[in-house]
């Protein structure tokens, strides 16, 4: 199969994907509890008029049949347009491009720390004695045990409160991402480094990493140049669990730490029903999650020669 | 795909997140040696089982644990550090931590429970329809469960709860409903490595009928597996549950649930620390516990030596 | 007097911690001069690859290495940094393993392979690297170097691929060559050429040990020949006086062991090895009557890259009932597939098979599985045959209950019966597959299709994984099996040592097609086709020379 084909499967799959989120999404609002002009109106405690409720039935075609309102839906969407929040009286594509920003530096940071972190621990762990295998692993499946918040919690009593190193919150820069992206971070690197470290204890039994060693390269030499190489190809196939790891993380991580964001959106959506935000993060995501699994796809066949050409 | 391993991943606190691509279970790895005696447990095992048989007392009768009332409001005791009468301290209202706590375990445990169960029923009867059925259906079903897994388990969680609101049951049904694509695509996978198995085949060989096989061969091996994955699935789905109710959408606050706790200790956190380490250590505890038992499950099914 | 390149003394490796540590390598001894060869000869377990791996200092964690000496050229390395053994290894030691497709790093070019050992041991530029190891591919037989040089291992054949393993082991010009099992995973004609490399790297000033299973293997290569079990030598000596003059009881029964052509009619478990002359098989019936029927069968599939390959093209043959028709080709050569169609595993795209004069296409649901209780199958790895959560006991029940409605004592009877069948005792009947032996699995496999009373069994591959002395169990017990219970065998190998073994008559298949058919005796002593000619110049000749 050449690396084409694949490439455009791949990209196929991503658009049927995308088609069948946006679909379900479409489906969830329609089916939504309530009514919906209620809703848009400011809940029944609002007490609306009835001619504002029929206006607001005719402005979101509340009335039409179903196809109808779900051409309209995706003639909306293929032009970038993911609606109007109820609550916000702006677009959704707006009401998320603000918040965008601080979410992306957080989970880029906290996505790099995480790949920094897991190597170096899968690689200078991985075969060693075993009561250094065991202090690490125990601290990785307590970590991976324990809930993003409560991680945050941890590093907050002990940093902020305790030792008075990083302010709580608030203020310009760098200092105010680090104990965020560490929490975001460290939960995704008790899993990771797991399976990273026993992708690669399978890797250093393999014959051809004897074969290195017999021609007398150096313990981390092989580690690094051979073995990383291998035992990262399974895990690059995590990026997806990764990915939504930091998506999801970034709403708890964000209410926690009081950070402008996503995350912060969704939640205050989440509460006070405003759907068509709630469905327009979870398609973003979704066609996020598209996107990176394709690279992955593209990074796996540059990885690994054999997907090529055999 | 050269993966062969299970791999132990919680999520974002969310239902039982293994990336779904990797690591379908593998079968006895044949090299494992003959090996029939029992292996002893190791200390943090008996560590986990003894917790969570104090776990299941404070379920299922919290009275035997403690006398006092976990909602007993006294704004004169508030914020008692931990001391004497009052082990781990009282909270803003001057109730009791440990009677909050104890009380506590029952919610948690069941969302934990309630919610895999949820996930691992659908997920199974999804999985083995998808496994089973020819290939049209097969990839129908595969197909929507790609976009299911497309959105983060989270999000799922939280879309649920914005179309039904909040609550420990609806928390319940949208920790469940979140974790079915996963635990759909692993038995499907798993019914994929079974049918084609040479025992499958020598039992096709001896004459059996089709049923009969699948019976006897092919659903056995492709659920028991995930059975002992849901295991540990379950530690994931209470930290699911907690993760909820502290972002106030699960169990409301006055009732004594370690995540709302947590919600509510969190405005407390420099003055009253206690609020905070008590329950988060009770909750890490219950997850852990839950987690080596079900590694070990694991490992033992997979015939594998620890290392 | 010079020192031995190698020089080992009292030699124990064990594994393990102090309190349950297992002993793996036991007091060895020996030594390898400049120009010498010399061959560890054992089965799996006898601890001489561990030996091969003292001598590199790569025994591995967990393992505990005690000797009295263990010195290479003179120096002893019992003491030595790490540093010391990299310096060496790779630059004056060079180490071939077997499987170059796990050997080689997959993940990298032949070229960046093959110059690793040059990058670390010596001074010379890139472009220097290149064209050394452009030579070194020349030099161990690889055509077209410039093309295999930027290609991946997995574009290599077999052959190839071991070729270019052994140019990185010998990149650096080491002293002293290590190849552990270097022609196991290879094709008979492939392994005699590799072989015929090693020979020619043989130099006066260099050593070589050569570790293998296989005795037949290190005849060709070695000047002396030690002989190892549960981690000890028990025989040492020249080529000629192991093979020809074995002293141990054990060497014999190892040599014994070996099939072949003259081993026909002998058995081979025989526990004396000059008593070998049992009881002759009683001769074939060789009444016209033919069980198996097979005409124009062809089948062909699609591969991963969307190319159709004919697999099996245009296959002919009968099998007369109690005789046994053996099939043997290397890898690809379409003999699997070929069984598969006699059991309806899959189904020919022309052609018919019939059994007992039932066509598998025409055949009504009820003789259908009547034909499926007939025709059994034995798989190479009966490990993955056998549904992991059952016992023996349970395993043989269900093929029992299979072939035939029984009351549950009935079953436990019959369970039993078979287990004696083939030699297996009540003891086994409750563990699981995983809890026994190779030689044990397979029995019990034998046992399982033993179960409906079958009229032919086809083995396909059925002792390939097996140590030598084991093999010759199951093929003892194969061979008595079918007097006891007049059985049809197609049996399947790529060993033609096996195939002339426990034959009647012999088909040779390449490429999908049957080369050449006929009785065992007159393929074997007149073969008709050059690919014929090709294997039996691979077969190991060494006992064909003792009387």
């Amino acid at each position: 199969m050449t690396i084409l084909r694949r490439i455009s499967t791949r990209l196929l799959l991503g658009v049927f994907v995308l088609w069948g989120a946006a679909t379900l999404t479409f489906l969830a609002l329609y089916v939504t509890p309530g009514d919906t002009a209620l809703i848009i109106l400011g809940g029944p405690d609002a007490r609306p008029t009835a001619e504002a409720i029929a206006q607001v039935r005719q402005d979101y075609l509340l009335d039409e049949p179903f196809i109808v309102q779900y051409l309209h839906y995706f003639t909306q969407l293929l032009q970038g347009n993911l609606g109007e929040s109820y609550r916000l009286r702006m677009p959704v594509t707006d009401a998320i491009g603000q918040q965008v920003g601080p979410t992306a530096v957080l989970a880029g940071t906290a996505a790099a720390l995480a790949l920094v972190l897991t190597v170096a621990i899968a690689v200078l762990t991985a075969q060693r004695t075993p009561w250094l295998r065991a202090l690490v692993s125990g601290i990785e499946v307590v970590l991976a045990a324990t809930p993003s918040f409560i991680i945050g919690f941890a590093l907050l009593i002990v940093f902020s409160f305790t030792l008075r190193l990083v302010p709580v919150g608030g203020g310009d820069g760098l200092v105010p991402l680090i104990l965020p992206a560490f929490t975001l971070a460290l939960a995704l690197v008790g899993s990771l480094s797991q399976v990273l470290r026993n992708e690669l204890e399978d890797v250093l039994e393999q014959p051809f990493v004897l074969t290195a060693r017999a021609r007398g390269m150096r313990d981390l030499s092989v580690r690094v140049k051979h073995a990383l190489r291998h035992a990262i190809l399974p895990t690059i196939t995590m990026s997806g669990f990764v990915l939504a790891a930091l998506l999801g993380g970034s709403v708890i991580v964000e209410t926690l730490f009081s950070r402008q964001g996503v995350g912060g959106l969704m939640l205050s959506s989440v509460y006070n029903k405003d759907l068509p935000v709630v469905l327009g993060i979870v398609l973003i995501s979704a066609a996020v999650y598209v996107v990176v699994n394709l690279i992955v796809d593209i990074l796996y066949t540059l990885v690994d020669p054999r997907v090529v050409t055999s | 795909m050269t993966s062969s391993h299970l791999v132990t991943v919680q999520s974002e606190g969310i239902a039982p997140a293994l990336p779904a691509d990797v690591s379908p279970l593998p079968a006895p790895a044949p090299a494992a040696r003959p090996n029939r005696r029992r292996r002893r447990l190791s200390p943090g095992l008996v560590l986990a089982i003894l917790f969570l048989g104090w776990v299941t007392v404070a379920s299922l009768a919290p009275q035997l644990l403690t006398s006092v009332d976990p909602l007993e409001v006294s704004p004169a005791n508030s914020f008692l550090p931990p001391g004497p009468g009052h082990i781990f301290g009282t909270d803003e209202s001057g109730s009791d931590v440990y009677s909050r706590i104890v009380h506590g375990t029952g919610t948690s445990l069941l969302i934990g429970l309630a919610a895999t169960a949820i996930g691992v029923v659908f997920g199974t009867i999804i999985g083995l329809i998808a496994g089973l059925s020819n290939r049209v259906v097969e990839s129908a079903v595969m197909r929507f469960l790609d976009v299911t897994l497309a959105v983060p388990e989270l999000l799922l969680a939280l879309v649920v709860i914005a179309l039904i609101g909040g609550g420990t049951l609806n928390a319940i049904l949208a920790i469940g409903a979140a974790g079915i694509a996963y635990y759909a695509r692993l038995v499907r996978a798993q019914t994929h490595i079974v049918r084609q198995s040479a025992y499958v085949e020598a039992a096709s060989t001896l004459g059996f009928s089709r049923l009969r096989v699948i019976v006897t061969h092919v659903l056995p091996n492709a659920i028991k597996p995930v059975l002992v994955l849901a295991t540990i699935g379950i530690g994931g789905a209470i930290g699911a549950g907690a993760s909820l109710s502290f972002l106030g959408l699960g169990t409301p606050p006055p009732a004594p649930e370690w995540g709302a706790m947590l919600s509510v200790g969190r405005n407390f956190i420099s003055n009253a620390p206690w609020l905070i380490l008590v329950p988060s250590a009770f909750l890490v505890a219950t997850v852990l516990a839950i987690t080596a038992i079900g590694r070990e499950l694991r490992r033992r099914s997979e015939g594998r030596v620890s290392r | 007097m010079t020192a031995p390149l190698i020089d080992v003394r009292g030699l124990s490796v064990d594994f393990g911690h102090k309190s349950h540590a297992t002993t793996v390598v036991r007091d060895l001894s020996f030594e390898i001069s400049r120009g010498e060869c010399l061959a560890l000869v054992g089965e799996s377990g006898s601890g001489k690859s561990v030996t091969a791996r003292s001598l590199v200092g790569l025994t591995g964690i967990g393992s505990t290495v005690r000797a009295e000496r263990l010195a290479f050229d003179g120096t002893d390395t019992r003491n030595w940094s790490d540093a010391s053994w990299r310096s060496t290894r790779g630059d004056r030691i060079g180490f071939v393993l077997q499987d170059a497709l796990s050997s080689l790093d997959v993940l990298r070019t032949v070229g960046a392979e093959i110059g690793e050992p040059l990058k670390l041991h010596t001074t010379l530029s890139r472009r220097e690297r290149t064209a050394k190891v452009l030579e070194l591919l020349r030099r161990v037989g690889v055509p077209e170097p410039e093309l295999r040089f930027g290609q991946f291992p997995h574009q290599l054949s077999g052959g190839l691929r071991q070729r270019a393993l052994i140019a990185s082991a010998i990149a650096a010009e080491p002293e002293f060559l290590i190849a552990d099992e270097p022609t196991t995973a290879l094709d008979a004609s492939i392994a005699s050429q590799i072989l015929r490399l090693l020979e020619t790297l043989k130099g006066s000033s260099t050593g070589m040990l050569v570790v293998s299973h296989d005795l037949s293997v290190v005849a060709q290569i070695a000047d002396r020949i030690a002989v190892m079990q549960h981690g000890e030598i028990v025989e040492e000596g020249t080529t000629e006086a192991v093979l020809f003059d074995p002293q141990h009881p054990y060497t014999k029964s190892l040599i014994a062991a070996v099939p072949s052509p003259t081993s026909r009619r002998r058995r081979l478990s025989a526990v004396d090895a000059t008593a070998a002359v049992a009881a002759p098989r009683l001769p074939r019936p060789d009444s016209g009557s033919a069980l198996v029927v097979v005409e124009n069968v062809s089948k062909s599939f699609v591969g991963a890259d969307r190319v159709r390959r004919t697999v099996v093209d245009d296959v002919s043959f009968s099998v007369a009932r109690g005789a046994t028709l053996g099939i043997v080709g290397e890898s690809g050569s379409g003999k699997t597939t070929t069984a598969r169609i006699l059991a309806n595993l899959e189904n020919p795209d022309s052609g018919s098979v019939s059994i007992d004069a039932v066509s598998w296409s025409s055949a009504t649901p009820a003789e259908r599985s009547r034909l499926r209780r007939q025709v059994q199958v034995v798989y190479q790895d009966p490990l993955s045959s056998f549904d992991p959560r059952f016992t023996v006991s349970r395993i043989i029940g269900e093929a029992v209950a299979a072939s035939g409605r029984s009351s549950r004592s009935e079953r436990a009877a019959r369970v039993s019966e078979l287990l004696g069948l083939v030699r297996l005792g009540p003891e086994h009947s409750d563990r699981r597959p995983i809890e026994l032996s190779g030689g044990q699995r397979q029995r019990v496999a034998i046992a399982r299709a033993l179960a409906a009373k079958p009229t032919l069994l086809v083995l396909d591959e059925p002792v390939s994984a097996l140590d030598v002395s084991v093999q010759a169990q199951v093929l003892d017990l194969l061979t008595d099996l079918q007097d006891e219970l007049d059985l049809t065998y197609v049996f399947i190998s790529h060993d033609l040592g096996v195939i002339f073994h426990i034959s009647d008559e012999v088909l040779v298949m390449k490429d999908g097609r049957i080369v050449e058919a006929g009785a065992v005796d007159d393929v074997f002593s007149r073969p008709s086709h050059g690919y014929t000619r090709g294997l039996l110049d691979a077969l190991p000749h060494f006992d064909s020379a003792r009387a």
